[in-house]
């Protein structure tokens, strides 16, 4: 039995999926578990919102995180939706606070009839690491850079995404798509 | 549209990539998004241990006795007390109030010395912490140009008056601010230990830096226990908010 246990306890350690409940009432190690699952695309999805602040406001969003955990209900998922909307407040508070746009506010909008500007394309397509990933991303108006990172980086459907935006599905469905038709075209017409 | 399409992105092939499955065009910007996409980095999980340090916190604070005051706990406070209550915190920002037409934001709660310093951080704090916490909100339902209702004294008469006492409290008409600004009766709980949690930690320190002031960090915290459904930053299923 004892044989058994061992690595049958092994995988539900870094199941995401069964740490949550784990978490929930107090496992520390199933805590971090979740971190790791979660805190790449939230952080990435901040860095979309606030730039270089962005780990300085997930940390932020940990402590809350870390503080209501035992009031949320749902699966990983939702929790991950969860923790999204919870980075989204606390990037949006920093903004405030700083009195700063969102990073991907871009004060011009973009044209897609115009010519990509040619540091940024070309950047991402040669590099194709995550920053410049998400540079490109962030040149997008905000609505469809969040839909886009939502969607694509940390992993919510349409509806989940729409939660945590307080958007109707249809809304961010259409900024994703836009945002993708309008990096596609920066991207140089490889479409 | 534009001139150098080869072939237009259509909304199922988008569709497919930002579900990060296999599609059949796009390849510069499928590569894009797996970029996006990468497992984690170096750097990207160094607030680990920060997080675990709040993690393990709260779990004590969870597990410790319910500091709530027995008398507290045993004798509600009836709706016309908890009026009272809220009309003594009303007292307090009373000047603001009639400034901005606004909730008044008294610094702690506790302290009833309204300090011009009280009450200018505090203005900035919770009032932006609340206009977020509902997720399901674009805008928030006060005007967004004049500061939001930020009624943090209301949510600690609110809460004061016990769990099974919240559902007649709120039919007080003090309340009716606190429930405007939750969004809806039974959003209250969960806002108010939104506001009352943004309340009590420094703002941009670190873990167990809250620890100093129990007094306040216990009330709000033993409240996320509370119904969940409430909770605000819960991803609400369809919000008919618009």
């Amino acid at each position: 039995m004892e044989l058994e246990s061992v690595p049958r306890r092994a995988a539900e350690d870094t199941d995401p999926s069964t740490a949550l409940e784990r978490a929930r009432r107090g496992d520390e190690e199933a805590f971090r578990v979740l971190y790791r699952a979660v805190q790449p695309g939230l952080h990435r999805y901040l860095r979309v919102l606030v730039g270089q602040d962005a780990e300085d406001v997930a940390s932020e969003a940990w402590l809350q995180i870390a503080r209501d955990l035992t009031s949320f209900r749902g699966d990983l998922d939702g929790f991950r939706a969860w923790t999204a909307t919870i980075g989204r407040h606390r990037a949006l508070d920093h903004l405030r606070h700083h009195r700063r746009r969102p990073v991907a506010d871009a004060p011009a909008e973009w044209f897609p009839e115009r010519p990509a500007p040619d540091d940024t394309a070309a950047a991402a397509i040669e590099a194709t690491t995550t920053d410049a990933a998400l540079a490109l991303i962030a040149t997008l108006p905000r609505d469809q850079a969040e839909a886009v990172v939502l969607r694509a980086v940390v992993g919510l459907d349409a509806k989940a995404a729409a939660a945590v935006l307080g958007k109707r599905p249809g809304a961010v469905r259409t900024a994703a798509y836009r945002g993708l038709r309008t990096l596609a075209d920066r991207l140089g017409g490889q479409v | 549209m534009s001139k150098h399409e080869g072939r237009r992105l259509d909304r199922h092939t988008a569709e497919q990539l930002l579900r990060g499955a296999p599609a059949d065009t796009s390849d510069a910007l499928a590569g894009l998004l797996a970029a996006a996409a990468a497992p984690p980095r170096d750097g990207e999980l160094d607030g680990e241990p920060a997080a675990v340090t709040a993690f393990l916190e709260a779990a004590r604070h969870d597990r410790a006795p319910r500091p709530r005051s027995p008398s507290m706990s045993k004798s509600r406070l009836r709706p016309v007390q908890v009026a009272a209550v809220a009309a003594a915190v009303f007292a307090v920002g009373g000047v603001a109030a009639a400034a901005t037409g606004v909730l008044p934001l008294p610094g702690g709660g506790a302290t009833p010395a309204p300090a011009a310093s009280d009450h200018a951080r505090p203005a900035a704090g919770p009032s932006s912490a609340t206009t977020s916490a509902h997720p399901g909100e674009g805008t928030p339902a006060a005007s967004p140009a004049s500061p939001s209702p930020s009624p943090t004294g209301l949510c600690h008469a609110y809460v004061a008056g016990g769990k099974d006492e919240h559902g007649k409290a709120l039919d007080s008409p003090a309340f009716t601010a606190l429930i405007t600004a939750a969004g809806g009766r039974t959003k209250v709980d969960g806002y108010c230990a939104t506001v009352l949690d943004q309340e009590s930690p420094a703002r941009g320190h670190g873990v167990g830096q809250g620890n100093a002031d129990n007094g306040k960090d216990h009330v709000a915290a033993t409240h996320p226990n509370g119904p969940p459904a409430t909770h605000p930053a819960g991803p609400p299923p369809g919000r008919p908010n618009h």
